[in-house]
């Protein structure tokens, strides 16, 4: 009899045996990625190599996950970052991400030395870094750029790019009139991103930083209705219709890129990313120049962009994830990246490289904005309500552009909105 | 083990094996089924993405027709198109992704997918802005650059779907091939399965019924008085526990029929000793009368013989008159003579032999024996003889001690006074019915029973045995003997014997 049961048993136990299903070889980790860029075959191209090169060394896997771009306003990213499975392990991080999630990514100072760390721009470490937490690490040094016409600064009578926002003003008006006299009655002398939406917030930022009106929110006061700020709004609102497109007003950052590269304007405030687009448009390269963004009144202020990735503190993978994120920003990769893809580093020692120079000579520009001065939006004051913050900002800026409102007036409700949105208070009249 | 566990464990045994063979049964059912289902799922996921994929086609060509018209409202009504097939049929490739298991934890798909979703409403509306704005060229620029990145992705997407497709079909290849392999195991494991049930009931049953033919082999000896017969059960089931009280009582059994016929040898030797005591002891009472009796023709004998002798020693001898003496003399000895031969049939030893009697002769022949000792008494003996009584079969010896031992309590009841002792037979049915009436002091106030229990007496020097002894002699003739009180004073004992002819015939 108790033959029988053991036998019973034993048939048991060989089918449970047969019925383990297929698992998962417990091998190597596979981490997961958002990068942006991801639908341009040059950026794909670029970031499988660097991940092919990333698993041959460390057996670490990483899966890119499609998403992002110009949809991807920071309340889907959170979303996708909260989900759980579908957030993914690695994230790219906008400027604005430190300040409003520093919680919810791993403090990456356990991972990485402090001298890597040192090695980076300090205004890139200085955003990334929230309440003493290294929320992320850059990988290249993204800041706008004036992107300018060489050929026909030349044909003009100008040596050099404009220094002033008053010098680019003049510039472009002049070159516009020369281009239409031509028989091209769609040129323009200056493209920037005016569509009510979040790249609005960093032009407009630089506009009235640079004249000295503030960064929106500065030492907990906010800063938007000063006689500063106003008059840079209103420089730009007469830009609208004279040295800008009409409709420059609805132009997001790729119609900006793309009718300047079309051959359509003189001038363009863009990202460094443009260095990749090889040839796309009908501007040859060596008409292209590039140059830090015009000074106001006050200093030079350029905002700073994506530029760096973080490790979700969700992630099963923290280690693996960190290590990912060492590696795209390595020294080599930087400057293999820099080299194949005109990618900017995000360490100034590289810009010393003679083959650095060599394949990239508008570099210069990008140190010397990096040095000269960046202007950061004010995510880290706003914390979670930067979204409103900004969407309140935009809002009253391309009220502005617009003309359905004064600057004044815009001003005055974009402080009393800020006031309520962040519970600050405005800088004391005097 | 024990036959309850046992046969609980053989019954959970054989659920699990049928539950095995179920399990076994659906396993390759499930992974067709599975397989299935995933490769449709998969398969109407593709399907799907390759009508958005051509959705957005559609989106392409006629984006560039509206933006080369620059007809604002053409471009306008593009919308209507977005919002409804467009979004119907992307939900739906949304739908399927989600519910088809290797495509839904691809976050790749997912991401390209809501990227695919998002991108042609986000682009028209991007490109209707600028055209609302006036700006024809930006709005035709920002088709030709982004819309290839949309046809790129949405139809990455559906090579990404249909290479799944594929990869699930090869699967579903593989698995029917394991599923038609693991039907053979599906074959094994029944067989297996119904050789162990029928080895599991066929041990159950045995080890049920192999004891219990033990143990009916054993009852049947039993029944047939073998106490010796053993139960050989070993174990520590219930049989084997039964077996072992089963041997216990036989043994018991056995000891207590040797016990029973030691102790009714004893009895029956006790009862001969003690019926021969009783007869010893009625003999001596007897003895004195007999004396008397025999005593009697003895001096009538002794007279006859003396007037005989004077008639012949007389002067003148007249033979004549000593003959007749001498014949008298002779007659009186023979009847003393008869009395003997009678009074030594009574000490005769009895050895239990039946043989056909007519009552009516012991009663005939116990009378005169008894009359004297009845004259004693002063009573008189009478009978009432049914002279066309059967016979019956009896021991001859044993009845006459009944009989005298009624007669003689009756005539010792008349002690005290005068009267007739009346011995009377009669047939009743199938038995001869005797009685012995007296008048005497009847039977004591306690009941007629009370008499016939052993070492009862009314007499000095009585053993009270007489009635217990008589009774159980009548009894074992199969015959009744009881007392009854007479209405005018004394008592009349009654005993039947069964009839010969009803004896034999029993």
């Amino acid at each position: 009899m108790s033959r029988s049961a053991w036998s019973v048993l034993l048939l048991i136990l060989l089918t449970a045996e047969g019925c383990e299903t297929r698992r998962e070889p417990a091998g190597p980790v596979t981490i997961t990625f958002t990068d942006s860029g991801w639908r341009d075959p040059a950026t794909r191209r670029r970031r499988d190599d660097e991940i092919r090169q990333f698993t041959q060394e460390t057996g670490i896997g990483v899966q890119l996950v499609m998403g992002g771009g110009d949809a991807a306003q920071p309340a889907n990213q959170r979303a996708l970052l909260e989900q759980g499975t579908r957030g993914a392990d690695v994230v790219s991080l906008d400027a604005t991400w430190p300040g409003m999630f520093a919680d919810d990514f791993i403090d990456l100072k356990q991972y990485v030395p402090a001298s890597e760390i040192a090695s980076h721009f300090p205004p890139l470490i200085a955003n990334s870094t929230v309440r003493g937490r290294l929320v992320s690490l850059p990988r290249a040094a993204i800041v706008p750029l004036l992107w300018y016409r060489t050929d026909l600064l030349r044909e003009y009578g100008y040596r050099a790019p404009p220094d002033t926002w008053d010098e680019l003003e003049h510039m472009a008006a002049r070159i516009q009139a020369g281009e239409r006299a031509k028989g091209q009655p769609d040129f323009w002398g200056f493209v920037w991103a005016g569509v009510q939406s979040e790249p609005l917030a960093t032009v407009a930022l630089e506009w009235q930083a640079s004249e000295g009106g503030g960064t929106i929110v500065d030492h907990g006061t906010i800063t938007v209705n000063n006689a500063r700020a106003v008059s840079s709004w209103q420089r730009a609102a007469r830009w609208v219709g004279s040295v800008s497109p009409p409709s420059v007003v609805e132009y997001t950052e790729p119609d900006v890129s793309n009718v300047w590269h079309a051959g359509h304007a003189a001038f363009m405030r863009s990202w460094p990313l443009e260095f990749a687009f090889d040839g796309r448009g009908s501007v040859p390269d060596e008409c292209v120049g590039v140059a830090p963004l015009p000074r106001g009144a006050a200093r030079r202020a350029a905002t700073l962009g994506r530029y760096g990735y973080g490790v979700s503190g969700r992630t099963p993978h923290p280690r693996e994830a960190a290590m990912f994120v060492r590696f795209l920003s390595r020294r080599d990769v930087q400057l293999k990246r820099a080299l194949e893809f005109h990618v900017p580093p995000s360490l100034p020692d590289l810009y010393d490289d003679p083959r650095l120079a060599a394949a990239n000579p508008h570099f210069g520009a990008i140190r010397k904005t990096l040095i000269d001065g960046v202007v950061a939006r004010p995510s880290e004051a706003a914390g979670k309500a930067y979204p409103d913050v900004s969407r309140a900002y935009v809002e009253a800026v391309h009220a502005v552009l617009t003309s359905e409102k004064g600057a004044p007036e815009a001003a005055a409700d974009l402080e009393d909105s800020l006031r309520r949105l962040t519970g600050l208070e405005s800088p004391r009249r005097q | 083990m024990k036959i309850a566990t046992r046969l609980t464990a053989s019954l959970i045994a054989i659920v699990l094996l049928m539950a095995v063979v179920a399990i076994v049964a659906v396993w390759p059912y499930s992974l067709i089924v599975s397989s299935n289902e995933r490769t449709t799922a998969v398969d109407q996921a593709a399907l799907a993405m390759l009508r958005v994929n051509i959705d957005v086609y559609d989106f392409r060509s006629r984006l560039a027709a509206a933006t080369d018209s620059t007809d604002r409202r053409r471009l306008a009504d593009l919308a209507a198109a977005l919002d409804g097939h467009f979004q119907t049929d992307v939900e739906q490739a949304e739908r399927l992704i989600v519910s088809s298991t290797p495509l839904a934890h691809d976050a790749t798909i997912r991401g390209a997918l809501d990227y695919v979703k998002a991108e042609p409403p986000y682009m028209h509306a991007r490109i209707l802005a600028l055209a609302a704005a006036g700006d024809w060229p930006a709005a035709r620029l920002r088709m030709a650059t982004e819309m290839p990145w949309l046809v790129d992705i949405s139809s990455g997407l559906v090579r990404r779907i249909e290479g799944e497709v594929a990869r699930e079909q090869a699967d579903a290849y593989a698995r029917a091939e394991r599923a038609r392999q693991l039907f053979v195991v599906l074959l094994i494991a029944t067989l297996v399965a119904l050789l162990m049930a029928i080895g599991l009931a066929w041990s159950t049953t045995r080890a049920i019924t192999r004891p219990l033919a033990v143990l009916e082999a054993g009852a049947h000896a039993l029944a047939r008085g073998d106490f010796h017969h053993r139960i050989a059960l070993t174990g520590t089931h219930e049989f084997a526990d039964l077996g072992s009280a089963f041997n216990y009582a036989a043994d018991r059994i056995g000891e207590l029929f040797a016990e029973r016929d030691r102790v009714e040898e004893q009895l029956r030797q006790s009862r001969a000793d003690l019926a021969r005591v009783a007869r010893v002891t009625t003999m001596s009472e007897l003895a004195a009368a007999l004396a008397h009796e025999i005593r009697q023709p003895i001096t009538a004998a002794m007279t006859d013989v003396k007037t005989s002798v004077r008639w012949l020693t007389r002067d003148e001898p007249d033979t004549g008159e000593a003959k007749e003496a001498a014949a008298r003399a002779i007659k009186d000895i023979t009847r003393a003579s008869d009395i003997i031969s009678r009074i030594r049939s009574l000490f005769k030893k009895d050895d239990q032999t039946r043989e056909p009697i007519d009552v009516n002769d012991l009663v005939d022949e116990m009378v005169p024996l008894l009359r004297s000792e009845a004259r004693r008494y002063g009573v008189s003996i009478e009978t009432e003889l049914d002279r066309a009584l059967p016979n019956v079969s009896a021991d001859r010896v044993q009845v006459q001690q009944v009989l005298m031992n009624l007669m003689l309590n009756g005539i010792e009841a008349m002690n005290e006074s005068t009267g007739n002792l009346i011995v009377a037979s009669r047939a009743n049915g199938q038995n001869v019915l005797i009685s012995v009436t007296d008048s005497g002091v009847g039977l004591p106030g306690d009941g007629a029973e009370q008499v016939f229990q052993a070492f009862f007496t009314t007499k000095p020097q009585g053993t009270g045995m007489g009635l217990s002894i008589s009774r159980s002699i009548i009894q074992s003739h199969g015959g009744r003997l009881w007392a009854e009180a007479n209405a005018g004073g004394g008592a009349t004992f009654f005993f039947t014997l069964p009839a010969a002819t009803h004896v034999l015939s029993e």
